[in-house]
């Protein structure tokens, strides 16, 4: 009984008060670019030349059945772009899940950030899981709440104050154009709204590392590469990017990313872009604005 | 912001569980200690009382040996006061039974001599009394209830402790209930909570949603029997003092009782609350 007392109240003062990250930069980057028509990369963010993930002969098995991943060895650069591209069933969800924590491997090591998630305690991954933002397959939204509780989430789970959240949350909602939609429940969203719903709050707390799984399955080509633009735009401003898709004519055009191909568990390709300005043809095929 | 879709199937029950627990309590509580209070009351009342009982089968004879066992029993040590019972009295006492004009003189009716003690007299003294009353009046006899209360008193205690088993049990099952509902809620908002896990959410996070939901159910639920326990206690107490105007009128709660009464529903919903709380972060501590 006094152990539980002493629990509360300890759970009470421990109440997690963060800063959230100014998205505002971002927002604010892109409105200038696109007011004169170039993109200027902002590189605020300081590059640490140490690889944000790094998977050493990592396998992965559920219960006692086979291996789903075997000796899986990569590691992705900070700011760079990566498709993740494979068969179904090659194992994508599961390697995607062991970057977004949600799975601890059967063997091998995983460095996270420089953190070792596979001896770390349990207690010592939130914190880690607030710098990785994932969208997912099937973007889990929360249907009881309006598009902007949506996407402010992130953010008041770190604890930011409500006067910076609305600021961010209402410049991102008209950055992938709902700001119309703002309190719209996800399912009264079409798809393609709530999948740029989905990405917006992968994105707002503006995350280290952004894990997708198939973002752009249930959409038509040209708003696949909407998207696809988006996610160029964040990673430009410095987060690591891993993009799970079989879309291989998308994965063509863009010209930018690393390519890594999985097949029964096994990373078979590491592909490089061929020209490191593939970004600039990215722009000039897509004429169209993006997000109003 | 509601992090948690809002109430459902699993919740809509839980303030009339936790109502009628509180009820339960309630009445426990008042019955054990009310029956106690009453119960020493008695005692108190009646430990200073022997009644000395004379037959003979003359009413001549009987009376004049009365007056003699008072004179000699008001002087005895112990005594603070004899007093004979008056015959209209005693007639009073049996009418009920006999009826009417039927209590007559030729009816062998004992006298009775009430003798109320000192506050210090033991029980030495009072066999003291009744060998000291003997000598003079053989067949005399001393009624100290002694035997009486001692029986009242260990049903009294019986009772209280029946009472105490009784709020225990009642605690127990709120736990058992409440670490259900928390497990049927955890599982019907498993979806939302895992995304809420996926973006960095502490469990205590999660756990303070649901213990914050729990405290306020487990306060409509207290409230509401506390409320229905009061009417029926008060009622009851009215109806007692209606019924037995000597007997069943000390019937009555300490201030003690009536704030652990009134502090019910907060104890119902810590109880909630904490029983929440621990089940909700030994549920997270399932999913990595």
């Amino acid at each position: 009984m006094v152990q539980s007392v002493i629990i509360l109240i300890t759970a009470l003062l421990q109440r997690p008060r963060h800063e959230a990250k100014p998205f505002t930069s971002l927002a604010s980057c892109h409105i200038i670019s696109s007011l004169d028509g170039t993109l200027r990369p902002c590189h605020e963010r300081k590059m640490s030349t140490a690889p944000v993930v790094r998977f050493e002969n990592v396998g992965l098995r559920y219960g006692i059945g086979s291996e789903v991943l075997r000796d899986v060895t990569f590691s992705l650069e900070p700011g760079s772009f990566h498709f993740l591209t494979g068969p179904s069933g090659a194992g994508k969800s599961s390697l995607l899940k062991l970057l977004y924590l949600a799975q601890r491997p059967s063997r091998g090591l995983i460095s996270l950030f420089g953190e070792d998630v596979v001896t770390l305690k349990r207690d010592a991954l939130p914190p880690l899981r607030r710098r990785i933002g994932v969208v997912f397959q099937e973007f889990r939204l929360l249907n009881h709440l309006s598009a902007y509780e949506n996407v402010a989430l992130p953010l008041r789970i770190s604890g930011a104050r409500e006067s910076e959240i609305r600021g961010h949350v209402q410049e991102l909602l008209a950055w992938v154009g709902l700001a119309d939609r703002m309190h719209a429940t996800p399912p009264t969203l079409s798809g393609g709204e709530q999948q740029r719903l989905a990405i917006a709050r992968a994105v707002i707390g503006r995350p280290d590392l952004l894990v997708a799984d198939e973002p752009t399955g249930n959409v038509d080509p040209d708003m696949a590469y909407r998207l696809m633009h988006l996610f160029y735009e964040l990673n430009k401003l410095g987060t690591t990017t891993i993009v799970a898709s079989h879309d291989m004519h998308l994965i063509e055009r863009m010209t930018n990313a690393h390519i890594m191909r999985l097949e029964k568990g096994e990373l078979t390709t590491i592909g490089r872009p061929a020209t490191p300005s593939a970004y600039a043809a990215v722009r000039s095929s897509s004429p169209l604005s993006l997000f109003t | 912001m509601r992090l948690l879709p809002d109430a459902k199937e699993s919740y809509g029950i839980l303030p009339w569980v936790i109502a009628v627990m509180v009820y339960l309590c309630a009445l426990a509580i008042a019955g054990g200690f009310g029956l106690r209070g009453a119960a020493s009351g008695w005692t108190a009342d009646l430990a200073q009382k022997a009644t000395l009982q004379i037959s003979a089968p003359d009413s001549a004879i009987r009376d004049k040996m009365a007056n003699l066992a008072l004179t000699a029993v008001t002087h005895l040590d112990g005594v603070a006061n004899a007093q004979l019972v008056s015959k209209a009295q005693i007639a009073s006492l049996l009418e009920p039974w006999l009826g009417v004009g039927n209590v007559t003189d030729d009816l062998p009716v004992p006298a009775l001599i009430d003798i109320t003690l000192t506050s210090n007299a033991s029980n030495v003294q009072l066999a003291a009394i009744e060998t000291q009353i003997k000598a003079i009046v053989p067949s005399a006899r001393l009624d100290t209830h002694q035997q009486w209360l001692g029986e009242l008193t260990t049903l009294t205690q019986s009772i209280g402790w029946t009472a105490n088993l009784i709020v225990l049990l009642v605690a127990l099952a709120t736990v058992a209930i409440v670490a259900f509902g928390t497990r049927g809620g955890l599982s019907s908002h498993r979806p939302t909570i895992e995304i809420l896990h996926m973006m960095g959410a502490p469990d205590v996070l999660i756990a303070n949603e649901f213990q914050r939901r729990f405290l306020i159910q487990g306060l409509i639920g207290g409230v509401l029997g506390l409320v229905a326990g009061l009417i029926t206690i008060i009622g009851l107490g009215w109806l007692a003092q209606r019924a037995g105007q000597g007997l069943i009128a000390s019937v009555s709660l300490s201030p003690f009782v009536w704030i652990c009464l009134l502090l019910l529903p907060v104890f119902a919903a810590a109880l909630t609350m904490l029983t929440a709380r621990i089940t909700v972060f030994r549920a997270l501590r399932e999913i990595l």
